[in-house]
């Protein structure tokens, strides 16, 4: 290999790497600096306070208490979607009427953006006027709370955001259920294996590392879902939604404290990261 | 073992399951979408009384968000429409231009550091677009004051267009790149051996034949970039409130509306049907390409 061939590599990802490193390590470290300050904006003055903001958060109940509600919304929104998108994926991976229509309209949900999927669950679970306090009301049951009611809050945005995850899912096991050689099935068959068996030892040991990838990917992004609690609650009723991304934004934007919550999203990024890698370990570990 | 009557029996419970899974989740999943596109067509009583379809349906919402009401001052819906279009487009535009040739690379190249490039574009998943959101607006805000006043310069990072599509990057160029290396994968790389050895370089290899052939997954990763940026939310509202982007009108008018569903579903439902439109054009590209890229990480 030629001098100017070992280079060209290098010259194509330039570009990408100098994007990123502006845009994104750039912010990275800098967040990781204010962290480390007192900042008082209306002075527009910095004062060095080296790790207090951290032990500030990690001191105060606020932190732990949006830390758990950010666990309950994570595991029960990945645990729905996930779950729903494996039994969908099943349900369409057969030939019956329609099913290609049904895989083609199954996507819709998942780019339909946060605040419009917010916004129509906002009105759909709405207490006097909503759909369904009143699909209760024509069963002669009497209307939830859905929104207002800070133990039913967390169930309802979970529930919008299963609505608008499950086809993600769903969409990725059907590819990977396609890839399931034919003959493994028919072979499973002939030694007679009902359906159950079938899926424990045919279809599962294909779908898993599909499965797994798709639980740390959902996982980091439902962490860091703002749009549809910001909109369908603002974290509210009494901070009952208020997962962490949400107490950053409070403390930066409502409250002005803009090193303490940059110490918050370094927390974030690491107990998302630290996750990241325990999966990928014991993955390994399995494998 | 069982009779044939049986085996039949229990194909035909296994296919009403189906049917039943099927027909609860389209009930669950297109249900939203009715009742969004009920209320756009109903009047004002029709949302209080909560009827499940308009009765008299109106196209009255339609016109209230696109055109505005007599003595009812608002940001315009087209105007923001605009400006969400201007930077869906730019930041789509410059994240596939820069993406490509480094998917190319990770994807071509036995180069050193080959695995930590690939291994850094999944960690930016990890990373939550709120930490940017700190940093970045403290960064713009100083060089809006610090660097581009002193300068003497019109040009602004927040509250501006260009300052929002810079933001945009962070997630739009990582995905680009992760599902550009899914698509190149799909593509021999015997093709591009021959016209090495006819004496073309790299990059007239990258933009004559590599290019032709990933053209259909490069349309996808556009178009992906470009319904990311058109349903991004959080950044233009915090950066961009004064040059609302479509997401940010419709946010505002929650408060702004109040119970007045009819106005806000209409909004709502012209929000997603660029996006609705694009993608069902382009699903089957997409999800090949998603996958192509997940598998192997």
């Amino acid at each position: 290999m030629s001098r100017s061939e070992r280079a060209t590599p290098y010259l194509f990802l330039a570009p990408a790497a100098l994007a990123l490193a502006l845009v994104f390590g750039y912010p990275i470290l800098y967040a990781v600096y204010t962290g480390l300050f007192s900042y008082d904006y209306r002075e527009l003055a910095f004062s060095f306070a080296g790790l207090s903001n951290y032990w500030k958060l990690l001191g105060g109940g606020e932190f732990w208490g949006s830390l758990v509600k950010t666990v309950v919304w994570t595991a029960g929104s990945v645990a729905l979607q996930l779950g729903g998108g494996l039994v969908l994926a099943l349900a369409l991976n057969r030939r019956f009427r329609g099913n290609r229509a049904a895989r083609a309209l199954i996507l819709v949900p998942w780019v339909t953006p946060g605040v419009v999927i917010g916004l129509n669950w906002r009105t759909i679970l709405h207490e006097q006027y909503g759909l369904a306090n009143r699909i209760l009301g024509g069963l002669g049951l009497e209307g939830v709370r859905w929104l207002s009611l800070p133990s039913m809050a967390m169930f309802s945005v979970v529930l919008a955001n299963a609505w608008k995850g499950i086809p993600f899912a769903t969409v990725m096991l059907l590819a990977t259920l396609a890839s399931v050689p034919r003959e493994q099935y028919e072979a499973a068959r002939i030694d007679g294996a009902d359906s159950l068996r079938c899926f424990a030892h045919v279809t599962w040991p294909h779908l898993r590392p599909v499965f797994v990838f798709l639980a740390v990917l959902m996982t980091m992004w439902t962490v860091n879902f703002f749009d549809l609690i910001f909109v369908m609650t603002a974290g509210g009723p009494y901070r009952a939604t208020e997962i962490l991304p949400i107490l950053v934004y409070r403390h930066a934007f409502l409250e002005d404290r803009f090193g303490l919550a940059a110490a918050l999203a370094v927390l974030i990024a690491l107990l998302n990261a630290a996750f990241g890698v325990a999966y990928f370990q014991t993955l390994k570990g399995r494998t | 073992m069982p009779g044939a009557g049986g085996y039949r029996w229990r194909r035909r419970a296994a296919r009403a399951g189906i049917y039943a899974v099927v027909a609860a989740y389209l009930l669950f999943f297109l249900g939203p979408f009715c009742w969004m596109l009920s209320t756009s067509l109903k009047t004002p009583e029709e949302v209080y009384e909560s009827t499940l379809y308009p009765h008299r349906p109106t196209l009255a919402n339609y016109g209230i968000v696109l055109f505005g009401r007599e003595g009812y001052k608002q940001i315009s819906f087209l105007r923001s429409a605009l400006n969400s279009l201007l930077v869906a487009l730019g930041a789509s535009v410059l994240a596939v231009a820069v993406a490509l040739p480094a998917a190319y690379a990770i994807e071509r190249f036995p180069f050193r550091g080959r695995k930590a490039a690939s291994a850094g574009m999944l960690a930016t998943q990890v990373l939550p677009s709120i930490i940017f959101i700190v940093p970045m607006f403290l960064l713009f805000r100083w060089v809006d004051t610090e660097v581009i006043a002193k300068l003497g310069s019109d040009l602004k990072l927040l509250n501006s267009l260009p300052g929002l599509v810079l933001a945009y990057i962070t997630f739009a160029l990582p995905f680009s790149i992760f599902m550009l290396r899914g698509y190149l994968r799909t593509i021999p790389f015997e093709l591009e051996e021959a016209a090495l050895t006819d004496g073309c370089g790299r990059l007239g290899v990258l933009v004559r034949v590599t290019l032709p052939l990933a053209a259909p997954g490069v349309l996808a990763t556009f178009l992906f970039a470009f319904i990311s940026a058109w349903n991004e939310f959080l950044f233009a509202f915090l950066f961009c409130s004064n040059r609302p982007t479509i997401q940010v009108a419709l946010y505002n008018y929650i408060g702004q509306y109040g119970v007045a569903w009819g106005p806000l579903m209409a909004a709502a439902t012209l929000v997603i049907l660029p996006v609705v439109g694009a993608f069902v054009f382009l699903q089957r590209h997409l999800a090949g390409g998603l996958t192509a890229g997940a598998v192997k990480g």
